[in-house]
């Protein structure tokens, strides 16, 4: 390439190329940095110096120690830094997508990747890395977990409260029973009839004396017992609301907002609502049922794929489908999908209770789940839920 | 005394452990007789055997629920009145029972002794008292034929 005088024309266009190129980078909601095959910085947008505190510094020409001395930043795991930084400056290789947690200057969790950059003839430039705030995204997938682990916390308390509360109601009946029949004792032993032998037998008062203490005990332990387990049943009850009428393409539209950033704009939603009359129900227990099998529509499909939601009424009932256009689930996973503790997640992302606490609450409303797959094609949820409860 | 001898409970509870403890309470405090049962079913095909005063019935049994056995036992004796002991969460059935099958209480698990006497005193008096207008009332009738008797004598005499 020989080099040949710019004219002025030219130059005013690279200007304005330039300049858009930077407005481009400073108004990236995403910090976004680029590094030279030296390891020197060579663009970082405010984004990325306002998230590791270089804003009172200007981050050109920095290279790797520099910018871990003089980023004004904490990360909850100190090796995690290490890492996020020596992938940034100067490995050759892609970085996938992986988040880490802030503490200051501001708490964040950041997901960021890097990639080289490679010129039209080939030759790698450097390295462009994006860090996006996914705070916020966070924390409502931390509340979808803890909602599911609430929710199966509290069936499995009314599970206990139900189960103790039939012997302790025995035992407490019984123990009452004992003061009673005690009390008639000492009433007997005081009486004239009493033969003097017996009132008076210091092993008689000793047993008679034993046995009103053991019961007074007893007494006070079943009143704990029966206090705590009316302490769980409120737990229980907590997210049991009220039974309603109510049209349920209102719960399947918030349930949708709220799902929203899950599906963001990968998948297309399509909903095909009939005329659906209002039907008795719990409803926060029916869009609890519809946030579980949204969120799952949407991680069977990683990448593109469209979710259908489908109503309409069939005599006494209204049926709801939901389907997707995702990985299918296999044959053989396809009968245990609704058993307590059975999930293909893997750590850390089900709990594998949301779809038996899915049909818990379908069964309650003496309705039907049920489900159709294919591997590769998708996968629909048919619920069938009567007008009247 | 004498009342309460005539006085038959009939307790179903598909819990061996609850029919002890209630049966055992009211045999300490009462002279009530009681029939106890596992099972529903048992206790209504029984039911031609004994005339009953009060029945107390558990909600939740595998063979019929509670509601279904005390409707069916209101058939054959619709004045004893009909309490129905509840689990948890069964409350709202129960309430719902209350116009359903005319009850006449309902008793939360764990229930208290206490609270339990005073329901079936209550519910009892009812029924003790239409028994006793009943007696009264036989007896009236009774006098009456008597009296009856007595005047036909007194006109045959003077004939």
């Amino acid at each position: 390439m020989t080099r040949r005088p710019v004219s002025d024309e030219e130059l005013e266009r690279y200007q304005t190329l330039r300049n858009l190129m930077e407005s481009v980078l400073e108004s990236s909601e995403d910090g976004i940095v680029l590094v030279n095959e030296q390891g020197r910085i060579i663009a970082a947008n405010q984004t990325f110096r306002r998230f590791y505190g270089l804003e009172n510094r200007d981050p050109l020409g920095l290279d790797l120690q520099d910018t871990r001395a003089s980023a004004q930043c904490r990360f909850e795991d100190p090796a995690e830094a290490v890492t996020l930084f020596t992938e940034m400056f100067t490995l050759r290789d892609p970085v996938i997508r992986r988040s880490l947690q802030l503490l200051e200057p501001e708490p964040r969790v950041i997901s960021f990747y890097a990639r080289p950059v490679i010129d039209h003839d080939g030759r790698t430039l450097g390295r462009i890395s994006i860090h996006t705030d996914i705070t916020e995204e966070r924390k409502l997938q931390n509340e979808l977990v803890q909602a599911e682990k609430m929710a199966s916390l509290g069936l499995l308390v009314a599970g206990i409260a139900h189960e103790i509360n039939t012997p302790i109601g025995s035992i407490n009946s019984n123990n009452d029973i004992l003061i009673r029949s005690v009390g008639k004792m000492r009433d007997f032993l005081s009486c004239a009839q009493c033969p003097p032998e017996v009132s008076e037998n210091p092993e008689v008062i000793k047993i008679m004396k034993i046995l009103e203490e053991i019961n007074q005990n007893n007494r006070m332990a079943c009143d704990r017992i029966i206090n705590i387990i009316r302490s769980l049943k409120n737990f229980a009850r907590l997210d049991d609301s009220e039974k309603k009428k109510v049209n349920i393409h209102d719960g399947l539209d918030s349930t949708l907002t709220l799902v929203h950033h899950q599906l963001k704009n990968r998948i297309r939603v399509v909903k095909e609502y009939g005329d659906l009359p209002e039907i008795e129900c719990y409803p926060n227990q029916l869009n609890q049922v519809f946030m579980n099998l949204l969120v799952n529509a949407g991680q069977a499909m990683p990448e593109q794929g469209t979710l259908t939601i489908k109503t309409f009424r069939d005599r006494d009932s209204v049926v709801v489908t939901i389907s997707d256009t995702g990985v299918g689930i296999a044959k053989e996973n396809l009968r245990r999908i609704f058993d307590p503790g059975f999930t293909t997640k893997g750590v850390g992302v089900g709990t594998g209770l949301g779809l038996s606490i899915c049909s818990k609450i379908i069964q309650d409303h003496h309705g039907k789940i049920e489900v159709e797959s294919e591997v590769g094609k998708g996968t629909t949820f048919t619920l069938t839920l009567p007008l009247q409860l | 005394m004498s009342q309460a001898d005539s006085i038959t409970i009939l307790l179903v509870d598909d819990e061996d452990m609850v029919l002890t403890s209630i049966r055992s309470f009211l045999a300490i405090e009462t002279d009530y007789h009681v029939l106890t049962y596992t099972s529903p079913r048992q206790a209504l095909s029984d039911l031609d055997h004994h005339a009953i005063d009060l029945v107390i019935s558990d909600y939740l049994m595998p063979e019929m629920d509670g509601i279904t056995f005390l409707s069916k036992v209101k058939e054959k004796y619709p004045q004893a009145p009909r309490i129905l002991l509840t689990g948890y969460a069964d409350k709202e059935n129960a309430i719902k029972a209350i116009n359903d099958v005319g009850l006449y209480q309902y008793i939360e698990k764990p229930w208290n002794n206490d609270d339990l006497h005073l329901i079936i005193r209550n519910g009892l008096e009812k029924t003790i008292l239409l028994k006793r207008l009943e007696q009264k009332i036989h007896e009236v009738e009774k006098a009456q034929q008597e009296l009856g008797e007595v005047q036909k004598q007194i006109l045959r005499l003077f004939q």
